[in-house]
């Protein structure tokens, strides 16, 4: 053999050995074959209870809360998706557009869509876009921004595998499973009241099963699910949780949150916007009875008035649920803990949000709607409000022998007020509000902090960003005092009149405040006129007076002009005040009202994918 | 993969132990070797095609001698890689090397002549490249080849990459073309500008097919030096540059600024924040303290920066044994100007590079040949301590020249609140250095075989290259304390009574942090078999390859390995009709398993017109060539894991009285569906003609397609399914376009001149991308370029109330006179975000790029340049301070000279000043919105050959002088700053060099 081939022959064994010996080098397909990765699939949440527990954690985090958490647009625009706590209503609340509150917020919700008419189905669509602030999120409940699907789908992933995973007893599967159909039913509570029938889910869906067709249910079918939903957790749920238990799971759902649940949607579903012999509004959406019954049937009130009573008469019998009522207490205090405190009984649903620290809007930041020099506006009362609740005698002050003087206002008025609006004269950080024009809460008239002349204190009490920033404020997403007020209006409806124990549903809750108890021998007008009255005082600013205009259709609580108030002091001491009542900025829909804003569009990018949805009346 | 070095220590000590022994001798023959215009062409290497080690030289007059018998091939290779062989018909030989005759590199080891080629290559030799005195090369290739966009960014020279792209952009998602060096995925910005051989840019199917899953957005592919030529060469060259900001954005002093600051108080509806005898304090400098009025950039800058540049080649083509030693050292000074020097550290901006390779290809046998390239790029680079780079320039543009002095009279730092410890002067040299290093170093060892023994023709190789990368940050920085003086006034006179004096922060103790920036591998095998044949006047070249690659960063998500087998089949008949059919395989772990294979055909047909007899002896075309190509490759550059359903942590909730935070799990997006690879359908028709034996024309037409382009699918499917939806690759685009490319070069006796221009244009366009619901056809992005920009229109300004009163409602803020006043798109009566309409071009690469080159040479005294531009690209000008004027407390330039005010509302083309942030005018927009296009001076020099005659004296072959200018000048629409870099980032940079290249 020559040297050649000699040298040939080592240098190819040499390459061999070279590319051989790395460490056993895969070749061709396996090349590609990926190390095993330690990603968590669904099957590493339901070997373990205690990640299946998290997963549903994450869906009571999408639970409806009614405040603004987290002020800074700067952080909305950098999120994929707009938080949905902090984005509802683009930084607003939803008191701004019903007569509670008037917002100054000039690039809030309340400005840009609802006070400009600017809101639209394609409004409702605009999230998606990649503007600035996503201006989809600025509608009062949008439907694929609020993240209630994401918590129906968590739900129902968690009921469709929970019973595999390995430790965790039966029982507290089942109690769990509940806490899930409950969640859902809240979702669809809550959409059910903004627009009506809606798709059904009913598992967790996969892609290919998203493009075949989801329609709308009826109106009445869509409540009627709900229910069984409601049915469903009532009887895997325990009716409530005492001693230990309460302080360990208050805010899980329970029996009686659902039975109030129910009594919501069922009081909602008998009233007069879809139980009417006409619908509020032509359109294919009321033909096909997705935003009308079809005609009135009394027998719709009866089931709301049977839900609620069932949860008072329980409540009673137990004692768990009531109208809460502390010894020792003052009026206004029982008031403040009743809407406030957590696991007292009042409380059938509290959800609770983290209030994050703002990384840059300081210090007018949009969370405390009053703090700083000017605020920004975001809680200014109306005078409408205010107006609203009674004297302590009991008597509206519209009422000439109730003894209202319009010079001095705020006196000898219905605890709830001062407990719910920063009136002039009440006490306030150490000292008295000082509401009047050149005050230290009214810099100038055109200051946005208090430019109605009043702000709001309800949930906020006297915080200031320092000591309420980082803390968790619980919403009382819905209180027994509703119960009481529900089963009242649904029984004066279905009965034709109210009788003793409508009577003493009303009272009870006026009672609690100290005022006395509705006159007798009331009409069902009358009575009912009362009941929503009542409810305005109770439930200002707790996301409950927008359905009531909208479920009764009050047209002139939506066009009427809203008031504010200018108070000026006397120039020297003694000190007098001089109320002037002005006219608030005018709203778009109080010139150019169409009953189509009882319910909101359905977003158009989503009546575009074609799977069934048909838009509400006056929306198309 | 781990790699025994032993091993490799081994197989190079078998290498060195071979000799080579030598071979019989034939008939001697005797030949020249021209070029076109009849100069000798010297030092070509000259062979034998049958005789495989017989190596010969041209002399200094283009002649060799080599011994051979008739019929035989007779191959010519020359130092600059054209090459030509001839069959040997008589004892004497004649060869004529044209400028077609160069060999391309085709990928994969494969070479073609140009003159063979029915791809759309373009090429960019060292002669031109060496023209730039750029630190990274890809800065050398502005307008050096049609289809390539270069642009530059803002960024020290050594870290500033500019973007590159192949005939534009074709895909929605990634589209970094693919980077070769020495047939491996490498950056390019390693190396340096005079190692480069060549560096060619694939542009069509036929080129590309073989790259497989990599090569749809195009494939830049560059070719270090080899050794070559006879004997011992030396090449040095030593570049001296001054450097100095291409434009600096101008601000206004202090006096300007307040009256600014008034001005746009009043805008707001707020009162003065300077009375008049501040102004005037201000304006006279009577108060520097108090009222300073700081030139920041005159007090952070010096005038010029500088760069050396050393370089030293050494090459030798011995008979069995060829190597390329090359040695680089640059240094670069940046122009700050307070800087800090602590020993060998400063805080400048500094650079510091070696780069050293070794290519060396040795004849183990007659047959048998390794070769091995060993390349290092050391670096380390220093600058302020601030966080990132651009940090120090945001801090001197956006401080006002009144907003604090540079040190109080205590001799403290000056600072404020407002402005935290921002004090450029301090940030520069009281705060110490960030040091960056970076170590690279890069292998490839190839072995081939030539198996004539087994089938004539057929050769073999196998190769292995490694790279392995790492840089390393090392941050020493100390705090400060910062002095506020507050002046307490007079209220009446407003005379200074009193001076409140803050210190806030502290002079604190250096801290030392240090961290890896990123580190990666890069190990690939290939092997190949090749196989040449000819009978007659048919010829005939194929391969067949198979590559794996494995890439390895640090962090999660960041290892790739890709598989690559594919064929190329080359058939020429008389040197006239030319079919090229490729097919290729890839396969990627990107994708899931059932995704990630993809087959990509191609086929090129090439038609030498020229060589026609119809066409042989035309006085008007002297060379026609017609090229067409078909043909797919893929992109698999996609996101890792997209294909599975992942789950993760979420936010928690509170449970119980006590509020008890419990932590949460959530499902993350949905496995995307259907998931592939992107596919490109790419047409290419090319014809190549010279005219008048003086001008070379290459014009290109392509329309390219691309297919499975990842996409949202928030526009198909329903938000009711509550979770995030998935990706689906069912994106759809087109791209289309031309390259043109003409050269002109005559040479006299003493005179040559050349000339060139080559003009690209590419205009994509996006067919389909799920795009989500918009309600008005204008607003659709689907149809337009991709980054097309999109903004609202402005018809004005508002004059007063009334008008505002008059106009559609603009629903971002509320908005006063002097305020941008649109245009109602869909006449609705509201400015809103529905009211946007395109606006100008596409963002981020612009349609039309163009250059254009001159250069003549007389008596050793030559002149040269070029000039390159763009065209239909809009740029958007949000650059805070510089464009976006006082807003959170920034700076105003003299940009902002413009903006309305009452006095001005007529010729005002800027909307009022504003201190806040202005919703309504701060927007996307037709104001902010302008055209981007520039033509630019990117090259000038003078240079000087000295005659051969007075080098003999010193035993040089060559020198040469010469003084070049770099980025001289631009003519643009954004005057204020390079339209390039609009940014707050280190500047781009003109240069002047001055350098000496010597060769012996």
């Amino acid at each position: 053999m020559k040297p050649n081939n000699i040298v040939i022959i080592l240098l190819i064994a040499a390459s061999l050995s070279l590319v051989c010996g790395c460490e056993k080098l895969p070749l061709g397909g396996n090349f590609l074959t990926k190390a095993p990765g330690v990603d968590v699939t669904i099957d590493t949440i339901f070997n373990k209870m205690e990640y299946a527990e998290r997963y549903l954690t994450g869906a009571y985090d999408y639970m409806r809360y009614g405040l603004v958490v987290n002020g800074n647009a700067a952080d909305e625009t950098s999120r994929a998706q707009p938080d949905p706590w902090t984005a509802i209503m683009g930084r607003d609340i939803m008191a701004s557009i019903t007569d509670e509150i008037q917002s100054y917020l000039p690039d809030g919700g309340a400005w840009t869509i609802w006070y400009s008419g600017l809101y639209d189905a394609n409004t409702e669509s605009r999230g998606q876009q990649n503007g600035n602030y996503p201006p989809g999120a600025s509608s009062r409940y949008n439907f694929t921004q609020e993240y209630s699907w994401a918590a129906i789908r968590i739900c129902y992933n968690f009921i469709q595998n929970v019973d595999r995973v390995p430790d965790g007893d039966a029982a507290y599967k089942k109690k769990l499973k509940g806490e899930a159909y409950g969640i859902i039913a809240c979702m669809y509570t809550d959409m059910f009241r903004n627009f009506g029938g809606l798709p059904w889910i009913n598992h967790a869906y996969t892609i290919t099963e998203i493009t075949g067709q989801m329609p709308r249910l009826t109106a009445q079918a869509t409540c009627d699910s709900i229910v069984k939903l409601c049915d469903k957790a009532i009887a895997d749920l325990p009716f409530a949780y005492q001693g230990a238990d309460l302080v360990n799971y208050d805010g899980r759902l329970t029996g009686g949150s659902m039975m109030g649940l129910k009594t919501r949607a069922l009081l909602f579903n008998a009233s007069p916007l879809f139980n009417a012999s006409a619908p509020y509004l032509d359109g294919i959406g009321a033909q096909q009875k997705l935003a009308w019954h079809g005609g009135y049937d009394a027998e719709r009130w009866k089931k709301a008035m049977d839900a609620a009573h069932d949860l008072i008469v329980k409540g009673e019998a137990t004692g768990d649920y009531k109208i809460y009522k502390k010894a020792g207490n003052s009026f206004r205090q029982d008031f403040q803990e009743a809407y406030y405190l957590r696991g007292n009984g009042e409380q059938l649903i509290s959800t609770r949000k983290f209030f994050r620290s703002p990384t840059s809007a300081t210090p007018a930041n949009y969370i405390f709607y009053r703090d700083g020099n000017s605020g920004a506006g975001t809680g200014d009362i109306t005078l409408d409000l205010v107006d609203a609740y009674p004297m302590l005698n009991g008597k509206p002050i519209s009422d000439p022998t109730s003894g209202y003087n319009p010079n001095d206002p705020f006196l000898n008025r219905d605890w709830r007020l001062k407990e719910t609006v920063t009136v002039n004269g009440d006490a306030w950080q150490g000292r008295t509000a000082e509401m009047w024009i050149g005050g230290r809460e009214r810099l100038t008239e055109a200051g946005k902090k208090a430019a109605t002349g009043f702000f709001l204190r309800k949930f906020l009490l006297e915080a200031n960003s320092a000591t309420a920033l980082n803390s968790i404020i619980c919403w009382p997403y819905l209180r027994m005092a509703e119960i009481y007020l529900s089963y009242a209006e649904a029984s004066n409806e279905y009965k034709g009149a109210p009788d003793a124990e409508a009577y003493r549903c009303v009272n009870i809750v006026r009672n609690r405040v100290g005022l006395p108890d509705l006159a007798a021998g009331m009409t069902k007008v009358q009575f009912r006129e009362a009941v929503i009255t009542e409810r305005q005082c109770e439930f200002a600013i707790e996301e409950v007076r927008w359905y009531d205009m909208a479920r009764w259709k009050r047209d002139t609580d939506f066009t009427k002009k809203l008031r504010g108030l200018n108070i000026y002091r006397s120039a020297s001491a003694p000190y007098t005040y001089n109320y002037k009542q002005f006219l608030l900025p005018t709203r778009y829909w109080q010139v150019n009202w169409s009953p189509k804003y009882y319910l909101l569009a359905f977003p158009n990018d989503e009546i575009l994918k074609g799977y069934g949805l048909i838009q509400n009346p006056g929306w198309e | 993969m781990k790699i025994n070095i032993q091993r490799y220590i081994y197989l190079f000590l078998l290498v060195l132990l071979v000799i080579y022994p030598g071979f019989a001798q034939k008939t001697m023959l005797t030949g020249t070797v021209n070029d076109k215009t009849g100069k000798p062409v010297v030092n070509a290497l000259v062979t034998i095609k049958e005789q495989p080690g017989v190596k010969v030289f041209t002399d200094t007059e283009g002649k060799f001698s080599i011994s051979g018998v008739k019929g035989q091939l007779v191959e010519v290779t020359t130092r600059d890689q054209r090459h030509k062989s001839q069959r040997i018909e008589t004892d004497q030989i004649v060869m004529v090397m044209n400028q077609n005759d160069a060999l391309i590199q085709v990928g994969y080891g494969m070479e073609q002549r140009q003159e063979d080629v029915t791809s759309a290559i373009g090429i960019v030799r060292a002669g031109e490249l060496t023209k730039s005195s750029a630190r990274n090369p890809a800065n050398a290739l502005y307008g050096q080849i049609p289809g390539l966009t270069v642009l530059e960014n803002g960024g020290a020279s050594w870290t500033a990459n500019p973007n590159l792209f192949i005939r534009g952009i074709g895909t929605t998602q990634n589209t970094a073309i693919l980077i070769l060096v020495d047939g491996f995925e490498r950056p390019v910005s390693t190396l340096s500008v005079d190692e480069i051989e060549s560096i060619e840019v694939l542009k069509d199917a036929g080129a590309l097919a073989m790259y497989g899953l990599r090569g749809a957005n195009g494939v830049l592919s560059v070719t270090t030096k080899r050794g070559t030529g006879k004997g011992l060469s030396v090449n040095a060259n030593y570049d001296r540059g001054m450097t100095k900001a291409f434009r600096l954005p101008e601000f206004l002093d202090a006096y300007g600024y307040a009256k600014a600051v008034n001005q746009a108080r009043a805008n707001d509806g707020l009162t003065d924040l300077y009375s008049q005898p501040e102004l005037d304090r201000y304006q006279s400098g009577s108060s520097p303290y108090l009222y300073p009025n700081v030139d920041w950039k005159k007090a952070s800058f010096r005038d010029f920066g500088h760069s050396d540049k050393l370089n030293l080649t050494l090459q030798q083509q011995a008979n069995a044994f060829r190597y390329l030693l090359y040695l680089n050292f640059d240094n670069e000074a940046g122009i700050l100007g307070p800087v800090k020097e602590t020993g060998p550290k400063t805080t400048q901006f500094n650079n510091r590079t070696v780069n050293m390779r070794l290519n060396a290809e040795i004849d183990i046998t007659k047959t048998t040949k390794f070769s091995v390239k060993l390349a290092g790029n050391l670096g380390e680079g220093t600058r302020p301590a601030t966080g990132a780079e651009g940090d120090i320039f945001s801090d001197i543009y956006n401080t006002p020249a009144a907003a604090y002095p540079v040190k109080t009279y205590h001799g403290i730092w000056g600072g404020t609140q407002t402005y935290a410890n921002n004090n450029p002067v301090a940030e520069i040299g009281g705060i110490g250095y960030t040091s960056e290093g970076r170590r690279m170093f890069m292998t490839d060892f190839v072995l081939g075989q030539n198996l004539d023994k087994v089938l004539k023709g057929l050769s073999v190789e196998a190769g292995l290259s490694y790279d392995n990368s790492f840089s390393y940050r090392d941050v020493r920085s100390n705090g400060y304390q910062y002095e506020q003086l507050t002046p307490i006034l007079d209220p009446i006179t407003m005379a200074v009574t009193d001076t409140i004096e803050n210190t806030y922060g502290t002079n604190s103790a250096t801290t030392f942090a240090s961290s890896l920036t990123s580190y990666y591998h890069r190990a690939t095998f290939f092997g190949n078999l090749k196989y040449s044949s000819s009978w007659g006047d048919n010829e005939l070249k194929s391969i067949l390859f198979v590559q794996q690659e494995e890439y390895k960063g640090d962090g999660q998500f960041t290892t790739y390995r890709r598989l690559l087998s594919a064929g190329n089949l080359h058939y020429g008949k008389a040197g006239k009709y030319f079919v090229d059919a490729t097919l290729a395989w890839g396969g990627t772990d990107l994708l899931p398993a059932a995704e990630r294979y993809g087959f990509f055909p191609a086929v090129s047909v090439g038609w030498k017109l020229g060589k026609e007899e119809w066409l042989i002896g035309s006085k008007i075309l002297n060379d026609l060539k017609l090229r067409a190509s078909w043909g797919m490759t893929g992109n698999d550059q996609v996101t890792q894991n997209i294909s599975d359903n992942r789950w993760q942590g979420s936010t928690g909730y509170y449970f119980g009285a006590n509020n008890t935070g419990a932590t949460g799990n959530a499902e993350g997006r949905l496995a995307s569906f259907p998931l592939s690879f992107e596919t490109s359908y790419k047409s290419n028709i090319g014809v190549d003609a010279g005219i008048f034996n003086l001008l070379d024309l290459s014009l290109d037409v392509f329309y390219d397609k691309r297919e499975g382009i990842l996409t949202t699918t928030d526009g198909l499917y329903s938000q009711v399914l509550g979770v995030a939806l998935p990706y689906s690759s069912t994106g759809v685009t087109s791209n289309k376009g031309f390259d043109l490319g003409l050269n002109l070069h005559q040479s006299f006796k003493d005179f040559s001149y050349h000339a060139g221009a080559q003009l690209s244009y590419a205009k994509n366009k996006i067919i389909e991308q799920n795009e989500v619901y918009r309600p008005y056809d204008y607003l659709k992005r689907t149809g337009k370029s991709i980054g097309q920009a999109f903004g609202l229109q402005a018809i004005g300004f508002f004059n007063d109330a009334a008008d505002i009163v008059a106009s559609p409602k603009q629903t971002y803020m509320a908005v006063s006179p002097g305020d941008i006043k649109y245009k109602d798109q869909n006449n609705d009566g509201f400015i809103d975000d529905y009211d946007q309409v395109q606006i100008g071009y596409a963002t981020n690469t612009p349609e039309i790029y163009y250059s254009g080159t001159l250069g003549m040479e007389y008596k050793g005294f030559g002149f040269d340049c070029v000039f390159q531009g763009i065209s239909n690209y809009t740029v958007y000008l949000n650059t805070p301070s510089i464009f976006i004027p006082l807003r959170s407390n920034t700076n105003i330039s003299t940009f902002s000279n413009n903006s309305w005010t009452p006095a001005t509302a007529s010729m005002a083309t800027l909307p009022r000043l504003s201190m806040t942030e202005n919703l309504n005018n701060y927007r996307s927009n037709s104001v902010w919105l302008v055209d981007g296009s520039y033509l630019k001076l990117r090259t000038a020099e003078i240079y000087y050959n000295f005659p051969e005659q007075m080098l003999s004296r010193f035993k040089l072959k060559t020198a040469q002088l010469y003084v070049r200018g770099i980025n001289l000048f631009s003519i643009d629409n954004i005057k204020v700053v390079d339209p390039e870099s609009i940014g707050s980032s280190y500047p781009t940079m003109s240069s002047y060099n001055l350098g000496i290249k010597i060769g012996f």
